[in-house]
């Protein structure tokens, strides 16, 4: 097999240098023109089966590239944007836009949300317009975040999978019970598994002209049965996740990949094909595979196991220091100290992008929805850091998120936004006697919005399968199978969806600003405040600062700042966990804010807290920039009191430390025990960066020099240089206060 | 119910005893080290801090006190005239005034202390007293001791030994760790640097090796002052009764800023380089005295 360091500078750019066979297909040009051709030829055609011809025409006709220096050879040239990294599938949007509305309405394959939304439900497609145009929040039926179910992938393989669609539906045909949808969903999805069987079929032709013995015989093993080998498994990870990409679906997740390979690599290992050598260079090659097809958007993977192969991945991963593919760790309470440390270790060294994720705090969590441990235990997190459960359940882990602290501006001038002077919501009044009547308000409006959110969920996935049908997904999930029902129509066993709340720490030090402004201090009338919120504080610079210096600030485990934060999110866990959707599921509830924290805080006026407008509201769990002042452990306290096993839909805590705070063994210690005593207290996600004020700040002036300096972002990380100077300013001036 | 002075509180420490720590600092030292890096413990009483980088020049403090003026060079201070009531600091919405120095009751504090539990126990870490010399409040100290011990958690005190025999005797038996500072061997060295003898702190020492005290010693190491004395030292903790570890602190300049926020000028040293760092910690290996570098692995 090739090794990996040779061949390392082939590899780096292998997307945008890819050689594409002439004879192998249709040029960019003429592929894209036959798909038009093709969209508007079928526009009637049921939904799911225009879809999957689609998926047919592209794999019969695209051009392949064989790469000789990798050891998964194999890319398709589906249009300039797609190739080169991006799965946004720029070139089918493209096709959309030329073929026009009519078509667009009729075609999955690049649904996108506000188009679909406008068309089909302007009452809600409005209101949603308005929410995200001041920051309120937003809402869709989420396509963006899917994953097959990688067991029956690696169980059955594609032939497989195609046998087990074609067995159902004999066996409802025989019965006499087969309907017309059923029939298309799985005719789609025959069509769409033959296309793919065909196009490995390709694959191997031109493949035998290459130097590529191994990877041609790999591939002639998974055109007719499931992987045997390490080898095998890694490439089925990669083509699946190509085949299922097609279209506006991404596959969020690899899987829990040491759990899934390491029974290969034992049974490689045992029968000699395979050394530890061999594998730690093959997870080279598969590591950078995917650091250089995500440029734009990350990879992540999952891992659970305690083995050789989760220690090599570890390995590999701090060895390449890539930010892709992004790994979400599974903890385990007995998780052992070794493993714990090792990935400390990894973040101290500034691998940003690793997120540790607490089994026990997951199960709590799917069984306050009723769903029992033997169930959970299987969960796999996706994304950035949603736990949902593979094969099972369609969780819509990011249908909607829900901007808290803008409810307290709303509350504050009775309805108005104070950047555009719109209204929102039903007006409330703009006067309340008492701090309490002013609490009582902002819950109303909060609830007013939540029912809003509810609805427009629920709206704009009642049309999930006319827009995103997904045959290829829907094949892998035992149930969506056994029904003849696709993962968008209802086919999962579970069919959730989740409403993200966030900024809480914004929003419960902005309402404990409103308590002492207005009604302890006296200081101003609610209305008076209002109007020094619209002026930004101009002029008002001594009762800012007196309200930016005050004590009772979330995230310092205060007790009144962390009694209402938690009261705000039991109010919340009241009316959205368990609230039944429209699709047979029920709402889960999450509280991280992705970078939302800093766009939606762009469109929010001055604040009670004493925050300026437009400047980012708190991210995550975490308190206000600036404001974390007893150290992280109380925030982190301050965290764990919010009762965590309610954000099922996700709540990582940042663990933002100086690197002088955790030097040496004895900091890896610390960190280690840190993340452990987070977790046996109910913590949810942790994720890190260990980095200091002075190094961000060397970084931003020199950015030549900082090139590889990693830094979460939110869901996901980056290289610090090439996060935008706003978002540079944020991490520095949270660094500052971590010290 | 006895009340103490502290400047502060400091959760997540590693540097200050085993495990995740929670460190408390109180007021009150009867050494001048030239390189002291909490020069506002020094004094039993509070200190004022002023950070003009802060001040927005509302002036609030001025019609409070004499002390201060907002004049054309934006605010002054009359130290002299201060009396640490802190009036000015509580009306100072920048706090560009702050106060060091608070009283609180120990069993308060003791409850606060407490709050980081779940990290101790997961760590093996706990509390640890330090300053100031916490022996300048022997009293609060033990009630402190107390309260945590009964709590179950482990304590540790970072300390001079700079103490009567009756305030050790007394204070010594509540801490688990002490954390005990050699700055100089040769008592000119020591009242130059420090501004005391190190006579008791040396007789401290022995006793407590007698008394089968669990300590770790810490030096701290800055090149123009006192790395000649590290031979001396390495050979005292070699002759004691039982083997210490041993931490060596190099010199960081943190201080300073504290100092100027004080008012006052505080020299500034060499740090040392990780060689001359290197040599020093040789000379306890060569005693066979473990002893780690602060910062180090």
């Amino acid at each position: 097999m090739l090794n990996f360091y040779k061949q390392r500078p082939f590899l780096e750019n292998e997307f945008e240098e890819a050689e594409w066979i002439p004879e192998s297909g249709l040029n960019e040009d003429a592929l894209s023109d036959g798909f038009h051709a093709y969209l508007v030829e079928n526009q009637n055609m049921e939904p799911p089966l225009l879809r999957a011809g689609g998926l047919r025409y592209l794999l019969e006709n695209c051009q392949i590239s064989i790469n000789p220096h990798s050891i998964f050879c194999q890319k398709m040239n589906l249009g300039v944007r797609y190739n080169s990294s991006q799965s946004d599938a720029d070139f089918l949007k493209k096709q959309l836009h030329e073929a026009g509305p009519d078509i667009m309405e009729n075609c999955m394959f690049y649904p996108r949300n506000r188009d679909f939304q406008e068309q089909m439900a302007p009452e809600q497609a409005a209101l949603n317009r308005k929410a995200m145009s001041i920051g309120a929040g937003r809402a869709c039926a989420d396509f963006r975040h899917a994953c097959p179910d990688w067991t029956a992938v690696f169980q059955l393989g594609f032939s497989g999978l195609r046998s087990r669609l074609e067995k159902a539906k004999n066996e409802k045909e025989m019965a006499g019970i087969l309907t017309e949808e059923q029939r298309v969903f799985y005719d789609a999805a025959i069509i769409s598994y033959d296309a793919i069987l065909a196009y490995i079929d390709r694959v191997i032709r031109y493949s035998e002209k290459f130097d590529v013995p191994e990877y041609t015989a790999a591939l002639r093993q998974l055109r007719n049965s499931p992987p045997q080998t390490t080898y095998e498994a890694m490439i089925l990870t990669i083509l699946f996740t190509n085949f299922a990409e097609i279209g506006y679906e991404k596959v969020r997740t690899l899987g829990l990949l040491d759990v899934m390979y390491e029974p290969f690599y034992r049974r490689d290992c045992e029968q000699g094909r395979c050394s530890r050598e061999e594998m730690k260079n093959m997870l080279c090659f598969f590591f950078l595979y995917w650091n250089a097809a995500r440029r734009g958007a990350q990879q992540p993977f999952g891992l659970g196991g305690t083995g050789e192969v989760t220690y090599l991945m570890l390995e590999v991963y701090e060895e390449l220091n890539i930010i892709n593919p992004k790994l979400h760790m599974r903890c385990a309470a007995d998780i052992p100290e070794q493993l714990l440390r090792r990935v400390a270790e990894l973040i101290r060294k500034g691998s940003s992008s690793i997120v540790l994720i607490n089994d026990e705090a997951v199960y709590r969590g799917y069984e306050l929805l009723g769903i029992p441990r033997c169930d959970s235990k299987n969960y796999l997190p996706m994304g950035c850091y949603e736990p949902f459960l593979m094969g099972k359940e369609e969780a819509y882990i990011c249908a909607s998120w829900l901007n808290i602290a803008k409810q307290v501006e709303l509350t504050i001038t009775g309805g108005v936004d104070l950047l555009t002077g719109e209204t929102f919501g039903t007006p409330t009044p703009q006067e309340y006697d008492t701090y309490a009547e002013f609490l009582e308000g902002f819950y109303s409006r909060l609830h007013e919005f939540v029912n809003q959110t509810v609805d427009m969920i629920d709206t704009f996935s009642a049309f999930g399968v006319k827009v995103n049908p997904s045959p290829v997904l829907s094949a892998t999930m035992e149930s969506c199978v056994e029904k003849g029902v696709d993962i968008y129509d209802g086919g999962m066993v579970y069919n959730n969806a989740t409403i993200k709340a966030y900024g809480i720490g914004t929003a419960t030090d902005a309402l404990l600003g409103v308590k002492k402004l207005v009604y302890d201090d006296c200081l101003f009338s609610l209305p008076e405040l209002a109007r020094v919120l619209r002026m930004n504080w101009k002029g008002y610079e001594y009762q800012r600062q007196l309200i930016l210096n005050d004590q009772q600030k979330y995230g310092n485990h205060l007790q009144q700042p962390d009694d209402l934060a938690r009261e705000i999110y039991d109010h919340l866990a009241c009316w959205i966990i368990g609230k039944s959707n429209t699709r047979g599921g029920v709402y889960r509830l999450g509280a991280d804010s992705v970078d939302f924290a800093m766009t939606e805080g762009e469109k929010m006026g001055a604040s009670a807290d004493g925050r300026l407008a437009g400047e980012p509201i708190s991210k995550n769990l975490r308190p206000v920039s600036g404001m974390q002042r007893r150290g992280v452990t109380a925030a982190m306290e301050s965290a764990l009191h919010l009762g965590q096993e309610r954000f099922l839909g996700s709540a990582p805590f940042d663990f933002l430390v100086h690197p002088s705070a955790v030097q040496g063994e004895d900091g890896l210690d610390a960190m280690a025990a840190s993340f452990r005593a987070y977790f046996a207290a109910g913590g949810m996600a942790i994720h890190g960066n260990v980095i200091s004020y002075e190094t961000l700040l060397e970084a931003r002036d020199n950015p030549e020099k900082y090139s590889d300096l990693q830094i979460r972002v939110c869901g996901w990380n980056d290289y610090f240089v090439n996060l935008s100077p706003a978002q540079q300013e944020q991490f520095l001036r949270q660094a500052k206060v971590s010290v | 119910m006895t009340q103490g002075m502290i400047t502060g509180v400091k959760r997540f420490e590693i540097h200050d005893g085993p495990g995740i720590r929670t460190t408390v600092f109180l007021k009150g030292c009867p050494l001048r080290c030239l390189w002291c890096h909490n020069p506002e413990t020094n004094l039993p009483g509070a200190q004022l801090l002023y950070y003009p980088d802060r001040c927005i020049g509302c002036g609030t403090c001025a019609r409070l006190c004499t002390c201060h003026k907002i004049g054309k060079d934006g605010h002054t201070l009359d130290r002299m005239a201060c009396t640490g009531c802190g009036m000015c600091v509580s009306a100072c919405p920048a706090k560009a005034l702050q106060l060091r120095g608070r009283y609180v009751p120990a069993e308060e504090l003791a409850e606060e202390l407490a709050e980081d539990r779940i990290f101790f126990d997961a760590s093996g870490g706990g509390v640890t007293l330090s300053g100031g010399e916490p022996l300048m409040q022997p009293l609060f100290s033990v009630e402190l001791l107390k309260r945590l011990g009964e709590m179950g958690i482990h304590t540790a005190m970072d300390t001079s030994l700079y103490a009567s025999e009756a305030v050790i005797a007394r204070v010594t038996p509540f801490v688990r760790l002490l954390l005990v500072d050699i700055k100089a061997i040769d008592e000119q060295v020591h009242l130059r640097y420090t501004g005391v003898s190190n006579e008791p702190i040396l007789r401290n020492i022995r006793r407590l090796d007698q008394d089968n005290r669990a300590m770790e010693f810490r030096v701290p190491c800055i090149p123009e002052c006192n790395m000649g004395q590290i031979e001396k030292i390495a050979e005292f903790v070699g002759l004691l009764k039982h083997r210490y570890p041993v931490k060596l602190l190099p010199y960081h300049d943190f201080g300073n800023a504290k100092s100027q926020a004080l008012g006052r000028k505080q020299p500034r040293f060499k740090i040392p380089s990780d060689q001359e760092m290197e040599q020093a910690a040789e000379a306890f290996r060569a005693r066979g005295i473990a002893v780690k570098v602060s910062g180090k692995g």
